[in-house]
């Protein structure tokens, strides 16, 4: 019997995704803070290309999740926020990351 | 897709955010200015004073531009800590740098020991292929082309300066002229950078950090 495209069970993976990571600016916010141990605000706005207020709002949803840290420091005398992925969200992530794997390899070309 | 291939990709973006500011570029043109001054220095101060007077030169440089990082380049893109592959990454980089400068050391020791009467141009040449070998590593580890590229300007003043020394008897191996000209384009290619970075990262508008302290 000839294998079908994908099994569909992993498609069905689609509708269990979580709803905070699969936003694309949100995706994007934890993917490069996955890669790194930590990252000031800036820099992640520089990295994203998205706007102050704009990212505010990204981070404050990861950050209720529980999947990002906030941590407010000062750098001499200037407020500086850093923001890194908290463990649950590294694990919250590579399972994201595995299950859009399963999905999207079974897919035709 | 996030494969870690992609993974991979945006870890190299972060690295690029925080590295590709020109600072470099400069500190290595100032670097290879040495081979273009020593060799006037060296009939007044001797070969080895001629060379450890750039010292001085350089530690101000790098301080200077060490300030310029803190003052100009990190309010433009912010700060990153970088986790524990990229860490890896660079430990193995120094170890395999550290491997290569001993390996080619020995390589260039036993050819000026063994060969007697060497042409002129062989002991540049063997400092030039080394100094390309070791910027293609650092080109292949850091992905940038132009490390490459400047290493392989380097072999070739090396070569052109003997040209020029051969062919129309210019002064101290024709050094001054090839690396003064290879230093000149170095540095203008990290100012260039520069003028680039700071075009492309104005300051950020702040609506002040306070908002989220």
């Amino acid at each position: 019997m000839n294998k079908p495209f994908f099994e569909e069970e992993n498609l069905h993976l689609l509708g269990e995704l979580d709803p905070v990571v699969h936003v694309p600016a949100r995706l994007m916010i934890i993917t490069y803070l996955y890669v790194v141990e930590s990252a000031d605000y800036v820099f992640l706005m520089r990295l994203t290309g998205l706007s102050w207020g704009n990212l505010y709002t990204h981070i404050t949803k990861l950050e209720s999740a529980g999947y990002l840290v906030m941590e407010k420091t000062f750098r001499g005398k200037k407020p500086v926020t850093i923001l890194h992925l908290s463990d649950h969200g590294r694990e919250v992530f590579r399972k994201y990351k595995k299950d859009m794997m399963k999905v999207l390899d079974g897919l035709p070309d | 897709m996030i494969n870690e291939k992609a993974l991979k990709k945006v870890e190299l973006k972060v690295f690029r955010l925080s590295s590709n500011d020109g600072l470099f570029d400069f500190f290595l043109g100032c670097f290879v200015l040495m081979f273009a001054v020593a060799p006037l220095l060296s009939s007044s101060l001797g070969d080895f004073w001629s060379s450890i007077v750039f010292l001085p030169f350089w530690v101000i440089i790098y301080f200077v531009l060490l300030l310029i990082k803190k003052m100009v380049i990190l309010p433009r893109t912010g700060r990153v800590k970088f986790g524990e592959s990229h860490r890896k990454k660079m430990r193995k980089f120094h170890l395999i740098m550290f491997i290569t400068n001993l390996f080619v050391l020995i390589i260039g020791a036993y050819f000026v020991v063994t060969t007697r009467n060497m042409a002129g141009w062989v002991p540049g040449a063997i400092f030039g292929f080394a100094v390309l070998v070791l910027s293609s590593v650092a080109a292949y580890f850091f992905n940038y082309l132009r490390i490459f590229i400047y290493g392989l300007v380097m072999l070739l003043a090396f070569l052109i300066g003997e040209r020029l020394f051969i062919r129309f008897q210019f002064s101290h191996h024709g050094y001054p002229v090839a690396f003064g000209i290879t230093s000149f384009a170095i540095m203008i290619s990290g100012i260039i950078l520069f003028i680039r970075f700071l075009k492309k990262y104005p300051l950020p508008e702040i609506h002040s950090e306070e908002e989220l302290v």
